[in-house]
């Protein structure tokens, strides 16, 4: 064989291989989504919506406005919410799959053994049971058919459709959409929303720090004179409630720790699932007499986790029974906050205590274990209640795993609901959600409502969450109510308040009516009529803060530091003063209030620190000369914004690290805002001197600024953070990196740090003008113009028009009714 | 097709090349090439073989028919590129057979990649500009549509 021959036999060879080395490797893969022509991925770039569906329901229409806002139309509802389910899946897909996977403790079966511990814990808390038994009750509501066409849909959209690109690049196609899963959306905000373990967290600072820092840096009350109902808010009460005058009982006996510490492990894993930090809401109501139109006005900005795409979606729907436009959770058939033709509601959170958790004794089921509380319920059988000793209930799942080990979970309840365990440490856990609730019954009431006395009523069925619900209607009637059940608890006859851990085995604290995963009666829950609540009050906000100061019953502790609502209050007592209106203009101006109450309280103090402070370097002086002339707003192109943000967290390390370091507690348990800067001069946390460590963080901050060469407050507050949930692997799925007004004490409410902020704003006069934004856009769809066609606006605090007409034009998508044999 | 595949057919600038892979006649046509390898080929192969080899040699050489054979390559190229990744290797591989220099080859497989770009921009319509922003896997269709047709190419070497 000759030279050449072997050469190109040799070549020939290497071509072969080549060949053979991608078909086999990563990379067949990687050009099998992403090749040009033949690539999957490439298929979601040119999605377009079905010009004609059948609809097994009837007729129906949908029209997008210019910001991928839809209007379904329908002359019959079931026709109308199957339209709904197919355009929310068109434009969210991805989203709604996502959000039932973490529901259902199925993320893992995605993404790998990374996300195991929060499908653990999902699964543990058997989220997934409670929405069974909640849509058992709503299935024979009337809006249980409502529901079952969303679902039909949905899955109508998923199969037909082509899917958005997050399917392709992880190569899977979502399963039928349930009833089931859009009630597991419901326990999902819920949760979020009211999830809450503080009573673990308390009981680790009291064992680690004492029981005197806790009442120090963790007061039941915050010392401030604006609670929702503040004094001065007029409005009628129910019969037999009084909203909130106050029987004394609330805190009959307070939370003292009579059970073991809890171990911080517990604490900290549970924290992962709680409430993300900062999230809350502003909502206010003006009534008519003081805007300059016929009616009142609602102004609305909930603050919860800010990502891509947002929360939530837009949707205007138009039936014989309705007209309703405003916002909801893609999963969710029906708009949770908006406007009707009569009236528009918001809701806010309230930080009621609606989850207890309680410790057992438990044992083997040969008994010899004894009454030995460590056993863990991994390994425990049995658990004493009253004078017996009863098996856990328990029940096996089964936790897929993506290139992993398929996992076996089991999980366990006890009479109060299910059992959670960390590192030894064991407690049974009682959640409103995790019952049968109404709330979705209530939320389609408010479409369909006419009026405060119609709300009114659906109200009482809003078991979940607990929300402060503010609402105007178009005969300027107004309304301010906490939503959701309240439980009572009782040691020994007394009531007592919740922020405690429970002996179980005992029965203290159980919470009367309440059947987990079952119909619960409620009966021993506080009565309608006797939460906090005020009818037709002329002005009144809600800004997470307390409801009230002397509640007739207990409410919680979870209140935000009452820097929103001081600063909303504040506004709107001037605006009505001066005698100008209070037009939409200024509601919306309101909205974008980036004045820190913080600074107010603490700049003045950090000033007169380094003025007397000896030896203050030229630097230190020019910041606090900077911070004596600044106006408090955290605006992005402001440096002494910038500066007092790093002093501020730079000063709360400076007071807390070191005792909180010394007992292993990290920042998360660090107090809140209002404590720090409430905090006497002459308290020992400051470790002899405030202006000392004041001028200390100072400089510290200085350094920080320097070292990250920031000039203005916008350099460290961007929009970064707002991620899509495969950001890191395909950032260009993420919105634009910029810099954001606002912190986490502003109206204009935007967390850096945790990616929460206004994730919707709203200002509507019932029957009126109405106008909203969202922090990105409408549609999941990344090709779509309107991924992020809001965001820009939104950052600026601007907003468009959220009517309620219909266009003349073409339907994008025209349904047709389906022929008999086809239809259900 | 693209600029450098046309003037491919035509007129062989390199003059190595042409020392190597084949000499113009008198009518401006490139015949085939007489070096040592190839002679050797023809020696030591069946008639079958070597009626292929004049058909691959006409097709590289005379200018009518080396356009039509490189329409050829890449309409049917750009087909199996539409089925799978694996056909911009095969369209690749086409257009260098049809070469007349390896050279051609590689500068044929590069404009085929081009050309890919510009079909599958047009069928991206209103989203090619957003599919452009979408690092890095655009990087995976922009490398893949240059880079496998002209690995393709390279078989030129081979035949």
């Amino acid at each position: 064989m000759s030279n050449d021959t072997t050469r190109r036999g040799l070549l020939a060879g290497a071509l072969a291989a080549g060949v053979g080395g991608l078909t086999v490797s990563g990379a067949s893969e990687l050009l099998e989504s992403f090749a040009p022509l033949s690539g999957s991925a490439w298929d979601a770039a040119d999605r377009e919506l079905s010009g004609s569906v059948e609809n097994p329901y009837g007729d129906a229409t949908v029209r997008y406005d210019g910001y991928g806002v839809p209007t379904i139309e329908a002359d019959d509802e079931a026709a109308a919410y199957f339209a709904v389910g197919y355009v929310q899946a068109f434009d969210r897909a991805f989203q709604l799959d996502l959000q039932r996977r973490v529901m259902r403790g199925r993320l893992s079966e995605l993404v790998g053994e990374a996300t195991l511990e929060d499908d653990a814990f999902h699964v543990a808390m058997d989220f997934a049971g409670a929405a069974e038994a909640t849509w058992e009750r709503v299935a024979d509501a009337p809006a249980g058919p409502l529901v079952e066409a969303y679902a039909e849909g949905v899955t109508a959209a998923m199969e037909t459709e082509q899917l958005p690109l997050e399917f392709e690049l992880l190569g899977y196609e979502p399963r039928e959409w349930t009833p089931v899963d859009t009630i597991l959306m419901e326990k999902q905000i819920s949760w979020d929303l009211t999830g809450n373990f503080g009573e673990l967290r308390r009981a680790v600072i009291a064992d680690r720090l004492g029981e005197d820092a806790l009442e120090e840096l963790y007061p039941e009350r915050l010392d401030h004179d604006v609670p929702i109902l503040r004094e001065g808010v007029d409005g009628e009460r129910l019969e037999g409630g009084d909203g909130g005058g106050g029987d004394g009982t609330a805190n009959s006996r307070s939370g003292a720790l009579e059970t073991d510490a809890v171990d911080r492990e517990l604490a900290s894993w549970l924290s992962r699932f709680e409430s993300p930090t900062g999230v809350g809401s502003n909502s206010w109501v003006v009534s008519g007499e003081h805007t300059d139109g016929e009616g009142p006005i609602v102004a609305y900005d909930p603050h919860l986790t800010l990502m891509t795409p947002p929360l939530w979606y837009e949707q205007h729907v138009e039936t014989p029974e309705t007209s309703v436009r405003g916002a909801t959770f893609p999963g969710v058939p029906f708009v949770i906050t908006g406007a009707n033709g009569t009236g528009t509601w918001s809701f806010t959170n309230v930080g009621a205590d609606v989850l207890d958790c309680y410790e057992y004794e438990m044992r083997g089921d040969d008994g010899s274990s004894g009454a030995d509380r460590r056993l863990t319920s991994t390994d425990a059988d049995e658990y004493r209640y009253g004078d017996e000793w009863r098996a856990f209930e328990t029940e096996e799942r089964a936790i897929p795993v993506a290139d992993g080990e398929d996992r076996t979970f089991t999980i366990k309840k006890t009479v109060h609901g299910p059992v959670l365990e960390r590192e030894g440490q064991t407690v049974g856990v009682a959640w409103t959600g995790h019952t049968a609730t109404r709330t979705t019954e209530a939320i389609y009431e408010f479409e369909r409502s006419d009026g405060l006395g119609d709300l009114l009523e659906s109200t009482r069925k809003f078991d979940l969450p607990t929300q402060n619900l503010v609402y105007a209607d178009a005969d300027g009637r107004t309304m301010y109510y906490v939503t959701g059940k309240l439980p009572i608890r009782r040691i020994d006859g007394d009531p007592v308040s919740g922020n405690r851990l429970f002996d179980g085995s005992a029965g203290e604290g159980e919470w009367s009516g309440f059947t987990p995963f079952g119909e619960s009666s409620w009966d021993g829950f506080v009565p309608f009529e006797e939460k906090p609540h005020a009818i037709d009050p002329d002005v009144l906000v809600t800004a997470n803060q307390r409801v009230a100061d002397d509640p007739s019953h207990y409410v919680g502790v979870a209140y935000a530091t009452p820097y929103r609502g001081a600063r909303i209050y504040e506004r709107l007592d001037e605006r009505l003063e001066s005698g100008e209106p209070a037009d939409h203009d200024f509601h919306r101006e309101l909205q974008d209030d980036t004045y820190d109450g913080r600074a107010a309280q603490l700049v003045p103090d950090l000033v007169d620190a380094v003025a007397n402070h000896d030896g203050a370097s030229a630097d230190l002086e020019d910041a606090a000369d900077a911070l004596a002339d600044w106006d408090y707003r955290m605006e992005r192109d402001s440096s002494p914004a910038l500066v007092f943000d790093r002093w501020l967290e730079s000063f709360r390390r400076e007071v807390f690290e070191p005792a909180f370091e010394d007992a292993d507690l990290d920042e998360s348990y660090y107090p809140n805002d209002w404590v720090l800067a409430t905090l006497p001069a002459d308290s020992d946390w400051f470790d002899g001197s405030r202006a000392e460590r004041m001028v200390d963080a100072l400089e510290a901050a200085l350094a920080e600024i320097d070292g990250e060469r920031w000039e203005t407050y916008g350099d460290r507050n961007t929009t970064g953070p707002i991620e899509h949930p495969f950001g890191v692997e395909a950032p260009f799925l993420d919105y634009d990196d910029r810099p954001a007004d606002g912190s986490a004490a502003t109206v204009k409410n935007y967390r850096v740090d945790s990616a929460v902020g206004s994730s919707w704003r709203m200002v509507v006069e019932p029957g009126g003008d109405a106008t909203a934004i969202l922090p990105g856009g409408n549609s999941g769809d990344y090709f779509s113009e309107h991924y992020d066609d809001q965001f820009e606006a939104w950052l600026d605090g601007e907003q468009k028009p959220m009517d309620r007409s219909v266009d003349d034009g073409d339907p994008d998508v025209v349904f047709e009714a389906a022929n008999v044999e086809g239809s259900q | 097709m693209t600029a450098s595949d046309s003037s491919a057919a035509d007129e062989p600038t390199d003059e190595s090349e042409r020392g190597t892979d084949g000499n113009r006649n008198g009518n401006g046509n490139v015949e085939p090439a007489t070096d040592d390898s190839t002679r050797e080929e023809n020696v030591g192969t069946r008639p079958s073989d070597r009626r292929h080899q004049n058909v691959l040699e006409r097709v590289r050489t005379d200018s009518t028919v080396h356009a039509v054979a490189l329409l050829a390559a890449v309409a049917v190229g750009l087909a199996l590129s539409w089925l799978h990744w694996l056909g911009l290797i095969a369209a690749g591989a086409l257009v260098g057979l049809v070469s007349p220099t390896t050279k051609r080859a590689v500068l044929g497989g590069l404009g085929f990649g081009v050309l890919v770009l510009a079909v599958f921009a047009a069928t991206l319509g209103d989203s090619a500009a957003v599919a452009a922003g979408t690092t890095p896997i655009v990087y995976v269709a922009v490398g893949a549509a240059l880079g496998l047709p002209v690995f393709g190419s390279l078989v030129r070497l081979v035949r």
